[in-house]
């Protein structure tokens, strides 16, 4: 049996999907795999056979998990299916009715986050998405912190670049 | 603008559509639905088991005794000295038993022992060994690969000259010694396959893995190469190999059929064909060459190994000219070729079963 009941997954997912479809998203750049991305990510919780000591605790094994299947998953693609992120469309991979004002800026910006190499990903979305500090998130990548301050750096130094701007 | 903002406002705009997330939420619910019907299952069926065991009429324990003693005499002796003929138990005493559950000993009767090693303090990499079958031109480089460093970065191991991904390590991501790493390789039909040797280390630990090439990507070294990602990669070290070692190799013929012959050798088979194409195989529908591959088998003293069974999922079909072609398929254990007495190859109706005997 499992050490979850169905109503304790049910109210993870709940919580969390949006947040691990967005991660899976950034990684895989398609709705179809990020959703089936999110559908393993579950399973795998509904059949990790321990309890989780706290919801923070359960947020980071959700991440870690779903970060690390995706990059599985991106390992098979190597040879069969390279996807380009710039060929999609923002209406392609998001269901955001409120469509805001500026969309072009944030397609730019969101393709730039996308062509990210798959190791900077994660942070930058813990950082300026979930808000966590870099010493948190070392700890829930299990990254060294120094390793994981020089990793922020490139990243943003790779956004920066991307679209020339100074002010991140 | 351009700030953090603009940042979250971008992440923020990606939201899982509602059916997806209904679809999910209905497959986490049959799952629980699912284990909750095995667990009833189970249940039934060990209170079955209990009734039924009640039922038993109970028996005395002087008759119980006598009744298993019997049982024992007449029907377990005879069985058990049938197996152990069968089975050739009595070489687990008197012969080298242990030694076919060993790749590095299957492999050393026809490697060179030399070895090449390099070692930082990330990795390990040992090439025990190379072998070449020249009638197939086929080879197999086999070696042990220690991961030292824990992080999410991903090792390739890389054939010079036709690039293949090999192993990877990272704190989740790197499958326990034993597991299948073979899931995580990739094979293809036109250049080197991999394949990880599962339940076996190397006496240093490392995992065990063979290297597939064949004459156009025979390599003179191997690379090691981290990789950041989709783009980044990073050469880490170039890894020499040992001269390769010769592999024998049978050939077998079928004389109402003189344009084909199959080449067989421990690390693979092959069919060639000169003639009139491989419909002359076979008139029915066993004409391609991942058909011909799952209706072949192998014909030892005492059984017949279907080459499905013992083949990588790769197969290498070459169809060089109009009417001729070569189909290569690589094993993923050795094969004793001097145990094989004939190859059989059935078509897919079960109708036209051809045999080909050793020249």
């Amino acid at each position: 049996m499992f050490v979850r009941t169905q109503d304790e997954t049910l109210k993870l997912y709940e919580t969390y999907c949006d947040m691990v479809y967005r991660i899976c998203f950034l990684y895989l750049k398609n709705q179809q795999d990020a959703k089936d991305a999110v559908q393993e990510t579950f399973l795998r919780l509904i059949k990790h056979p321990k309890k989780f000591e706290n919801e923070a605790h359960a947020k980071s094994w959700l991440i870690v998990t779903a970060s690390n299947y995706c990059k599985d998953v991106l390992k098979s693609f190597w040879h069969h299916k390279q996807v380009d992120g710039e060929s999609f469309p923002l209406t392609e991979f998001s269901s955001n009715k409120d469509v805001p004002s500026n969309q072009e800026l944030l397609d730019e910006v969101l393709y730039a986050v996308m062509r990210l190499p798959d190791q900077y990903k994660t942070i930058i979305y813990l950082y300026y998405y979930e808000g966590y500090q870099l010493g948190e998130i070392a700890n829930i990548l299990h990254v060294n912190p120094s390793t994981l301050r020089s990793r922020f750096a490139k990243a943003k130094s790779i956004l920066r670049k991307t679209l020339q701007e100074d002010t991140l | 603008m351009k700030s953090e903002q603009d940042i979250f406002t971008a992440i923020d705009s990606i939201h899982m559509p509602d059916m997806d997330k209904e679809f999910v939420r209905q497959k986490i619910v049959q799952t629980y639905k699912d284990e909750e019907e095995n667990a009833i299952n189970s249940h039934t069926e060990a209170n079955k088991n209990q009734n039924s065991a009640a039922r038993k009429r109970h028996i005395p324990f002087p008759r119980y005794v006598l009744a298993a003693a019997l049982a024992l005499f007449f029907v377990g002796i005879p069985i058990t000295t049938y197996a152990a003929i069968h089975f050739q138990w009595f070489s687990l005493f008197f012969g080298n038993a242990t030694e076919q559950q060993s790749v590095l000993k299957e492999l050393s009767e026809y490697m060179n022992t030399e070895e090449t090693i390099t070692e930082t303090e990330e990795y390990k990499i040992t090439v025990k060994g190379n072998l070449y079958s020249s009638d197939q031109q086929l080879g197999l480089i086999v070696c042990s690969i220690v991961i030292k460093e824990d992080n999410d970065d991903y090792f390739d191991v890389v054939n010079h000259k036709k690039e293949r991904y090999l192993s990877k390590a990272g704190e989740t991501t790197l499958p326990k010694i034993g597991s299948p790493l073979v899931s995580f390789l990739y094979l293809n039909k036109d250049t080197t396959t991999t394949l990880y040797y599962d339940g076996e280390t190397s006496e240093d630990g490392g995992y065990l893995c063979g290297l597939r090439y064949n004459a156009d990507s025979a390599p003179d070294k191997l690379t090691l190469i981290r990789s950041y990602g989709d783009t980044k990669r990073t050469i880490l070290a170039e890894i020499s190999i040992p001269k390769s070692a010769d592999m024998p190799a049978a050939t077998f013929s079928n004389k109402q059929l003189t344009d084909t012959t199959i080449t067989l050798s421990p690390l693979g088979i092959t069919f060639h064909n000169m003639g009139s194409g491989k419909q002359q195989l076979f008139y029915d529908n066993t004409s391609d060459g991942t058909s011909i591959r799952n209706t072949t088998k192998l014909v030892l003293p005492d059984k017949k190994i279907a080459i499905a069974d013992i083949s990588t999922s790769s197969l290498i079909e070459d169809i060089s000219t109009f009417d001729s072609y070569q189909i290569y398929q690589e094993f993923d254990e050795l094969v004793n070729i001097q145990d094989v007495a004939a190859i059989q190859v059935d078509s897919t109706t079960g109708n036209n079963a051809i045999t080909f005997q050793p020249e």
